[in-house]
């Protein structure tokens, strides 16, 4: 009975010698140690290059907007001298005017402020360094590299910015003229000055300039330029720049009132009608006495009245016969000053422009200029 | 009998020195396929500074010179070398 055994099946017996066994071995353990070696190589590269400082830079950088610019633009420009006219907003406003809507931000590092524990890099927006940032060690992430994030912000920004408006005003004394809503104080009037021979007699009376000029620099922004005359009305200038145009320069015409305010008006109409009776009635020396009482003595209209129109014969032909206290228009009054203004009023045919000054509180005229009004 | 048992001791002899040869061949080559991979992972890794210590490294003999040729174009060679170079002046 044949016993049958592998050896038998297998009449040639392949023999794994211990030497190949050996060998086999070594390569594979060889090539898995490379590989394992490898992979961990790898992943320490992609580790250690995320946990570069320039990737939490990046990161930094990438969540930048306007904001971050105007924050760090706040401290040069609070350093700035501005003038009172304007404030730090306004120089602010106009630095992110000429930002664009996405500013663009990069970094750069500063060898010299970093150290090994705290890089520094300089954050620069459009071209322009604004921000110098350090970085902190907050942890570790695996192969126990740094994770860095952001200690501080320390703004570096410069403001390349000059002022490049001017405002000159000629107003009217007596007008405020409010630059960007604040109040030009009248000390800071730095001209003045008179037109016409009436205003250089009205100044023996009252000695207040009629025209003020005041001029403004070092303004950043193009500024809002409003005047209002006595009485609070807002007025429009006869003259204004282009928008453009970095000098501002501003007149404001005198504000021509149908009614002069309430003591003027209420003051003149007496006037007024005082003087239709001085001039048309007969000599009386209580007409006379109470038609003085609305002059100054000895001024040009105290003069005209008393030596030119004394005698009857010739003061009773200034006015239209039939003329009285009815046929009186009160046309319009400008106010030179607070203390001098000019009402025109209208008596038959002929144009009466009274000059009137207040003086001891009490407004009398100086001056009156007869025109006769064509057909 | 004499001449078959020299003839098996020399067979064994060489045997041994085959087998020790072939093993150095082996053991060369893994080496080497293990510095190829060193480099090929260092030159595709994303790290600027292994590449550039790596090339400094490679670089500075002349015997491994070549692995920098092999994995780093020479453009890559060039622009580390040159930051090493401004680095260092900038050190001193």
């Amino acid at each position: 009975m044949p016993t049958f055994t592998a050896k038998r099946f297998r009449p040639h017996p392949t023999k794994v010698s211990g030497w190949k066994i050996f060998l086999g071995l070594y390569i594979v353990l060889a090539v898995t140690g490379i590989a394992i070696g490898v992979a961990t190589l790898n992943s320490y590269l992609y580790v250690s290059e995320a946990a570069l400082p320039v990737h939490a830079m990046e990161r930094y950088v990438a969540g930048l907007s306007r904001d971050y610019y105007t924050d760090m633009m706040r401290v040069p420009v609070h350093q700035m001298q501005v003038t009172e006219y304007e404030t730090e907003e306004t120089v602010l406003n106009v630095l992110l005017s000429k930002l664009p809507k996405k500013p663009k931000y990069t970094f750069v590092q500063d060898y010299e402020q970093s150290t090994e524990f705290a890089p520094a890099f300089r954050v620069a927006c459009e071209g322009d360094d604004i921000a110098l940032v350090t970085l902190h060690q907050n942890g570790e992430t695996r192969f126990h590299q740094p994770v860095w994030e952001v200690s501080r912000a320390v703004s570096i920004a410069q403001v390349n910015l000059q002022p490049e408006y001017s405002v000159s005003a000629t107003v009217p004394n007596g007008s405020a003229l409010l630059v960007n809503g604040v109040a030009v104080p009248v000390e800071r009037f730095s001209f003045e000055e008179r037109d016409g021979v009436l205003e250089d007699a009205a100044l023996n009376y009252t000695p207040e300039p009629t025209v003020l000029l005041y001029e403004i620099t070092g303004l950043y922004a193009a500024p809002e330029v409003k005047a209002y005359d006595l009485l609070g009305t807002e007025m429009t200038p006869s003259f204004a720049p282009d928008s453009e145009k970095p000098q501002r320069v501003y007149v404001y015409p005198r504000i021509q009132r149908e009614k002069a305010p309430a003591e003027i008006q209420s003051r003149l109409e007496a006037l007024c009608r005082t003087f239709v009776e001085y001039m048309t009635m007969e000599f009386d020396p209580e007409r006379t006495a109470a038609m003085d009482d609305f002059m100054i003595v000895g001024s040009s209209v105290y003069q005209f009245l008393h030596i030119t129109l004394a005698a009857d014969n010739t003061r009773l032909g200034v006015l239209a016969p039939g003329t009285s206290i009815s046929g009186i228009q009160y046309l319009h009054t400008q106010m030179m000053t607070n203390t001098y203004c000019l009402s025109d009023v209208q008596i038959g045919t002929k144009l009466f422009r009274w000059s009137l000054v207040k003086t001891d509180n009490v407004w009398r005229a100086f001056h009156v200029e007869l025109t006769e009004i064509p057909a | 009998m004499k001449k078959k048992q020299y003839r098996r001791q020399k067979s064994g002899f060489v045997q041994a020195v085959t087998r020790f040869g072939i093993f150095m061949l082996i053991t060369l080559i893994l080496f080497f396929c293990g510095v190829s991979a060193v480099m090929m992972t260092i030159a595709k890794g994303p790290l600027d500074s292994a590449k550039r210590n790596a090339i400094e490294k490679v670089s500075s003999y002349s015997a491994t010179r070549f692995l920098a040729d092999m994995f780093f174009t020479d453009e890559e060679i060039a622009r580390y070398t040159e930051n090493t170079l401004i680095r260092q002046q900038a050190q001193s």
